[in-house]
């Protein structure tokens, strides 16, 4: 079996509801981003996108927290 | 450094020890024996507390100046005589020290301390011994005793009407919502930018707020912390809303000791405007002396009795029998410094009317009555203090706060989300929800705040929260807020909590759940995501592989056999498989490896194949086979016709006489087409004339039964691009020739990314609004891709390589950039061409 890989640096959405998700997902400006979904809440971005994701987010009408890792 | 008493009394003179123990009567003979007996006494209560209470007024109000400033010089002390109760301020230094209710600190390279050394400090330039108040005395002094003033109470012919409202509150409250609104940047000397105090005046005008008002507000802002200054800005802070939320009573309290306890000498400026120069030299930072104008005024109006009316004029007289030196009028270096022939009696007389008069009078009926503390009589001659005033000036209890009933109808939400607000009669706690959860849409006595979503979150991320401002809502409205308003206040509410983004992480990507599972079992500082992902702090285990997403792209996908793509573990990134999706589908196999099979059931005929091929070859190492190319083409409806027929074929030895051939006209009309480096094929029954015309050129044509095949293109384009490149124009695509490496510094910026679908419609916006563009360009001689600044003028989304043509300011000159060697795009919005 091979060894774990390490995604170094990627930058991760987290939803308390997987419909926000599902909506973030079928938004056609945030789906370029968007990379595999991880779990019902949580979904890899593009780290270089953040602040366009951000923006959209806003724009979407929710209030993004944005939390640096450890 | 703290000194404990002993410490202190060891530093005395034996003849000071004496003095001491005399005070108490105490019979010691030596130094040490009198060191023992007054520190025994200042250590017990017993004694302490009763000769405490046996202290005079002064005695006592000295002593609060020295506990409140925890130490203070003999000379500071000195130097505010008015505060203690007037004349006599180095007696009750003395009394005080002598009885051993004030200890002075041993003081490094001064001698031992003698008790003249007191009086000798109001007289020379140096600060004077160090004073502090010992623990027992602190535990058991009380709060300082009022001035009582030689002053008659008046009965004024216009008792005029209550103060109304809190104008003070609501002018610092609108200044707080102006701080917040235009957020003035601030100087490297802590002073607003001028500009932007411009701005602010401006602002304040529609309220109502007037340049003095905002200039205090923001002054008493400072000082209460309620305002402060972040990343070069003027910001508000969460005291502002505790500030609010307090009791009328302290409200003014707080605004009034961050205005006497302010070292700003805004008010000097005011009304002494040609010496503050010289009042800034002698009124230095850190000491009594610096804020003792506006500390004895407030002490001075807590004598005054309840409910009693004193003239303003008086009172201004009592003030300077307190203390005439108040700002130094009778010091010499004044009259100099406001350019008087000399200090005569009638010179003093006229400089207190014309400054510490006019001073005295603003604070009582400009400041203090805005702040609710004094009430003014119709003609404003004569004032009385209110109950809000006599507990902000220390001198009665907290006054009952306004009625809930008065604020029960301060605010009317309308189902528009429209809030109507009384000035009059609502409560500052209610304006400064309002003004950090709503838009103020008109100022004046009713105003108007529209709450709407990005005003209610801008109060959300400045700490607040919703059921706090509907709990106001509701308490100061007679009906309750609407339930449309209020279900969707509390969806935005739920809203704001729904989405985090985690930037900068460390995940964990496992082949086998199980794997993962066990590993975070192990760890503390680790979260799993999903059966094969785990969220990590620390130092990872070991590792197949690491991915970093802080530098440009790699491709994943390999290409394989037939229409298949392959991503190895090693390199398949988070979003290979959303980036192949369109094209293909991916299936992960259980070594972890990303596989993927073109179908043509997964391809839209209605988009143009080249972006499709242009998607493919932006995921794939190397070029892309042609083999997808084709199969693109066609599963998007693009003629791909192939026939058949007999063709007579020649094939030179070398490609250069195969070229000349070519060149020769009688030769190059029998010619068909090339195949390869040494091949031509001839049209059908032209073989005698294409003879004859190579004849020329001394060429002969045999006929033999040899191969005629040139070879797979592998092993003659190499050979071919270097000769077509020796012929190329200039003006080709970017990547055609080879160019200096100008990009290396930019190797740390990196942009997004997207698919060449939508980079097409990106740069067709660029071009429609005129705006540049930043794109990150891979081209085929660098090793990493390069940042390009682009005017961008024509999108060529139809060709088998879609690209993009326009001024590149790196190269100066047009170049055209294809789209599938653009690893990353980004729209400067700011700047058109």
């Amino acid at each position: 079996m091979r060894k774990p890989k390490c995604h170094e640096g990627i930058a991760l959405i987290e939803v308390s509801d997987p419909l926000v998700l599902t909506e973030i997902e079928s938004d056609p400006q945030l789906q370029a981003f968007l990379g595999d979904r991880l779990e019902d809440c949580w979904v890899a971005v593009q780290p270089h996108a953040v602040p366009e994701i951000l923006k959209r987010l806003k724009a979407l009408g929710h209030l993004p927290k944005v939390r640096q890792a450890r | 450094v703290k000194y404990s008493v002993v410490e202190c009394l060891r530093a005395y003179t034996d003849e000071a020890l004496a003095t001491l123990c005399e005070h108490w009567g105490l019979a010691a003979s030596t130094k040490p024996s009198r060191l023992r007996a007054v520190e025994r006494i200042l250590a017990d209560p017993l004694h302490v507390e009763p000769a405490v209470r046996r202290l005079s007024d002064t005695e006592r109000r000295a002593l609060n100046l020295i506990r409140d400033a925890e130490k203070l010089c003999a000379r500071d002390l000195l130097a505010v005589p008015g505060l203690i109760g007037g004349a006599g301020a180095a007696e009750t230094l003395y009394s005080l020290a002598s009885g051993g209710y004030v200890l002075v600190w041993p003081q490094e390279r001064a001698g031992p301390f003698h008790l003249g050394q007191l009086a000798q400090a109001a007289r020379t330039t140096n600060r004077g011994p160090t004073l502090v108040v010992p623990a027992t005395v602190q535990n058991v002094l009380t709060e300082s005793p009022p001035i009582r003033l030689a002053i008659q109470p008046t009965t004024p012919s216009d008792k005029g009407r209550e103060p109304d409202g809190d104008p003070a509150a609501v002018e610092f409250l609108e200044t707080l919502r102006l701080i917040e609104l235009i957020a003035p940047r601030v100087t490297a000397s802590g002073e607003v930018h001028k500009g932007d105090m411009a701005r602010l005046r401006d602002a304040g005008q529609e309220p109502g707020l007037s340049s003095e008002a905002l200039a205090l507000s923001i002054l008493i802002g400072r000082e209460l912390g309620c305002v402060q200054e972040s990343g070069g800005r003027l910001v508000t802070t969460r005291e502002a809303d505790a500030w609010a939320e307090a009791a009328a009573g302290d409200r003014a309290r707080s605004l009034l000791r961050a205005y006497c306890n302010s070292p700003d000498l805004a008010e000097l400026q005011l009304f002494f405007p040609e010496i503050i120069g010289a009042m800034e030299e002698h009124l230095p930072f850190g000491t009594l002396r610096r804020t003792y104008h506006k500390q004895l005024v407030a002490s001075a109006m807590a004598g005054l009795g309840p409910d009693q009316w004193y003239a303003v004029e008086d009172f201004i007289d009592a003030v300077r029998s307190l203390d005439p030196n108040v700002l130094f009028l009778m010091e010499a270096w004044r009259a100099i410094a406001a350019n008087a022939h000399d200090a005569s009696k009638a010179w003093t007389e006229s400089a207190w009317q014309s400054h510490e008069k006019r001073l005295v009078s603003w604070m009582i009926q400009r400041l203090f009555a805005r702040m609710g503390m004094v009430g003014l009589s119709g003609d404003g001659r004569c004032f009385r203090v209110t109950d809000t005033g006599r507990y902000a000036f220390g001198a009665g209890p907290l006054p009952g706060d306004e009625s809930p009933e008065a604020s029960r109808k301060a605010v009317v939400v309308q189902p528009d989300f429209e809030a109507i607000v009384y000035a009059d009669r609502c409560p500052p706690s209610l304006r400064r929800k309002l003004d950090r959860y709503a838009d103020r849409v008109r100022s004046g006595p009713v105003m108007t705040y529209r709450l709407g979503q990005d005003s209610v979150y801008r109060g959300m991320r400045s700490g607040g929260n919703i059921d706090a401002l509907l709990d106001a809502l509701e308490r100061h409205s007679e009906k309750s807020v609407p339930g449309n308003v209020r279900e969707q206040l509390s969806t935005w509410d739920r809203k704001a909590g729904f989405v985090t983004v985690h930037v900068g992480c460390r995940l964990l990507e496992f082949v086998d759940p199980a794997e993962a599972r066990a590993f975070a079992t192990e760890r503390n500082d680790v979260q799993r995501i999903g059966d094969r992902y785990v969220l990590m702090a620390g130092s990872a285990p070991e590792l197949s592989a690491r991915i970093h997403y802080d530098r440009p792209a790699t491709r994943p996908f390999t290409q394989g056999p037939g229409l298949r793509l392959c991503a190895p573990w090693e390199s398949a990134t988070l979003f290979a498989q959303r980036a192949l999706a369109g094209l293909a589908a991916c299936e992960r196999l259980e070594n972890g490896d990303l596989v993927a099979e073109l179908t043509r059931d997964r391809i839209d005929p209605d988009v143009e194949w080249g972006l499709l091929a242009a998607q493919l070859e932006a995921l794939v190492q190397g070029p892309l086979a042609a083999r997808y190319r084709t199969a693109l083409r066609a599963w998007c409806g693009e003629p791909v016709e192939s026939s058949a027929r007999a063709a007579m074929l020649v094939r030179f030895e070398d490609p250069e006489a195969c070229e000349a051939a070519l060149e020769l006209p009688g030769a190059s009309a029998c010619v068909e087409g090339r195949l390869g480096l040494n091949t031509l094929v001839l049209r059908a029954g032209r073989l005698a004339a294409f003879r004859k015309a190579l004849r020329g050129l001394g060429l002969s044509v045999s006929r033999n039964h040899a191969v005629l095949d040139d070879g797979p293109p592998e092993t003659w384009a190499i050979r071919w691009n270097e000769r077509q490149q020796s012929r190329e124009e200039p003006g080709a695509p970017d990547d055609v020739l080879p160019e200096e490496s100008a990009e290396a510094q930019d190797e740390d910026i990196v942009l997004p990314s997207y698919s060449p679908r939508i980079m097409g419609e990106i740069i067709q916006d660029a071009i429609n609004r005129r705006r540049s563009l930043l794109i990150q360009y891979q081209n085929a001689w660098s090793a990493r891709p390069g940042l390009r600044k682009v005017n961008p003028v024509s999108v060529d989304l139809s060709g088998p390589q879609p690209s993009l043509s326009g001024h590149c300011h790196v190269h100066g000159g047009a170049r055209a950039f294809k789209l599938s060697r653009i690893t990353g795009i980004r729209l400067l919005e700011d700047e058109r061409f």
